[in-house]
């Protein structure tokens, strides 16, 4: 039954004299119902008078704690192809920290350098795997037969074992994974096209935070890396696949590849067709020339790249209003240096370092 | 009788070609038909970054080719042309 007021009859939901009304006519069976309902209706009313009188800072008191936000973890596969090319054939062998079979040395390399990998972009740039979204990196080694390659195939990363003359496996490196990785970051920020000047940024973006990635991995500042990129994977103490102090040195004379066709400076720029055959314009050749920029720029700024040089490329990385994908190296320096200057301020150090690495690359 | 064929592959992480050469015993009719079979679009712009990949040069003919194609019969004579490739120095 409701118990009200007769001034103020308005707080009952059913209004008093249809609930006697109903109660009188009432069997048993129904009693029940009407009182539960009343009982519902009461404490609904008395909730409601007694939170009306609270000021603000009291509600607040009684509202529980927002829970806490929940902190990203790594998603990551690995998988072993047991020499196949079909990737849908690629068996489970280590998932988020669980080994599904026993590791073997490329299992150990990419669960290594895929969670350092992980570390750095959301630990110092705040990123959720590639996407940013927390997608599961999925790594597919001892792909095909003696494969002197690693590639991303727009969801995941392949990695062969390499000739094991030339070339030993290409997870001996965390530049390489680092790089493949990045490349899964690229496209989905700015989409830079792979072919021409843009390719060819794609490919330097992917080589500038691979070498960061192997460096916070061996905590080497910027004059104790030799900033090489797959000095692991090419056989022989004095090759590596690319300098970025150097572009053009990674090989010299070496007996089965010549000699490293990167350029370091603009004005050697390659110009080659724009086909398979033509590496899309020489992408992985005119990478050299951003390589050797952001070398300089994180050299001249001193101490750890991935704390300042490395914020600035990875601030115009995923500015996606204004690095378009056709972007070309004028483009890419024009906004590295606005970004250097956002974050560091105009006529910083930081800014001015990039400034002149850029003019050093000649772009 | 006979003929010789070259595989050619481009691409990847290192910008290099590399080649590998094999006499093989097909009749023409058969290498029509092989080529029919493996041959790619040379256009299509590339989905992977990094990737690989192979032409066949037969007869002063470069034809773009999807290994992933080849039929079994042929699939040892690739395998061999893939185990042989020797890189072309820059």
């Amino acid at each position: 039954m409701c118990s009200h007021s007769p001034h103020n009859p308005i707080q009952c939901i059913i209004p008093p004299y249809i609930s006697d009304k109903l109660l009188d006519e009432a069997s048993k069976n129904k009693l029940a119902v009407f009182v539960n309902s009343d009982l519902r209706s009461s404490r609904f009313r008395s909730d409601r008078a007694f939170f009306n009188k609270l000021t603000e800072s009291q509600r607040a008191v009684l509202v529980p704690p927002a829970k806490p936000a929940i902190k990203p973890v790594m998603k990551m596969q690995v998988y072993n192809m047991h020499h196949d090319t079909d990737l849908s054939k690629g068996k489970l062998v280590w998932e988020n920290g669980k080994e599904k079979k026993a590791m073997d040395a490329d299992t150990k390399n990419i669960v290594a350098a895929g969670s350092a990998t992980w570390d750095m972009y959301f630990q110092i740039y705040g990123r959720n795997s590639v996407d940013n979204l927390g997608l599961t990196l999925k790594h597919y080694i001892h792909y095909d037969n003696k494969y002197a390659n690693a590639f991303w195939d727009g969801r995941r990363m392949v990695y062969g074992d390499g000739d094991g003359k030339i070339f030993g496996s290409f997870t001996a490196d965390p530049d390489i994974i680092g790089h493949e990785l990045t490349h899964g970051v690229t496209q989905y920020e700015s989409g830079l096209e792979y072919h021409v000047q843009s390719g060819a940024l794609n490919e330097s973006i992917s080589d500038v935070f691979g070498v960061m990635i192997k460096q916070r991995l061996l905590n080497q500042d910027v004059k104790k890396s030799k900033w090489l990129i797959g000095e692991n994977v090419v056989r022989g103490a004095k090759y590596a696949l690319r300098s970025m102090k150097a572009p053009g040195t990674a090989y010299v004379n070496h007996p089965d590849l010549g000699t490293d066709p990167q350029p370091a400076t603009f004005d050697q720029y390659r110009n080659l067709p724009d086909t398979d055959r033509g590496d899309w314009g020489g992408v992985h050749i005119n990478s050299g020339i951003p390589n050797f920029a952001f070398y300089v720029a994180a050299f001249n700024i001193g101490g750890f790249s991935w704390e300042k040089a490395g914020r600035i490329w990875y601030a115009a990385v995923t500015d996606t209003q204004n690095l378009q994908p056709t972007a070309n190296f004028s483009d890419f320096k024009n906004l590295t240096i606005q970004k250097a200057e956002e974050l560091f301020g105009t006529g910083s150090l930081e800014a001015k370092a990039v400034t002149d690495a850029w003019n050093e690359a000649k772009v | 009788m006979g003929m010789k064929i070259k595989l050619q592959r481009f691409g990847g992480m290192v910008p290099l070609m590399q080649e590998a050469t094999k006499h093989v015993d097909w009749s023409d009719h058969e290498l029509e038909q092989l080529i029919h079979h493996i041959c790619r679009d040379e256009e299509k712009k590339p989905s992977s970054m990094n990737a690989i990949c192979h032409y066949l040069e037969v007869d002063g003919r470069e034809i773009p080719v999807d290994l992933k194609k080849v039929p079994p019969k042929y699939q040892p004579t690739f395998e061999e042309l893939k185990a042989d490739l020797k890189y072309v120095k820059s």
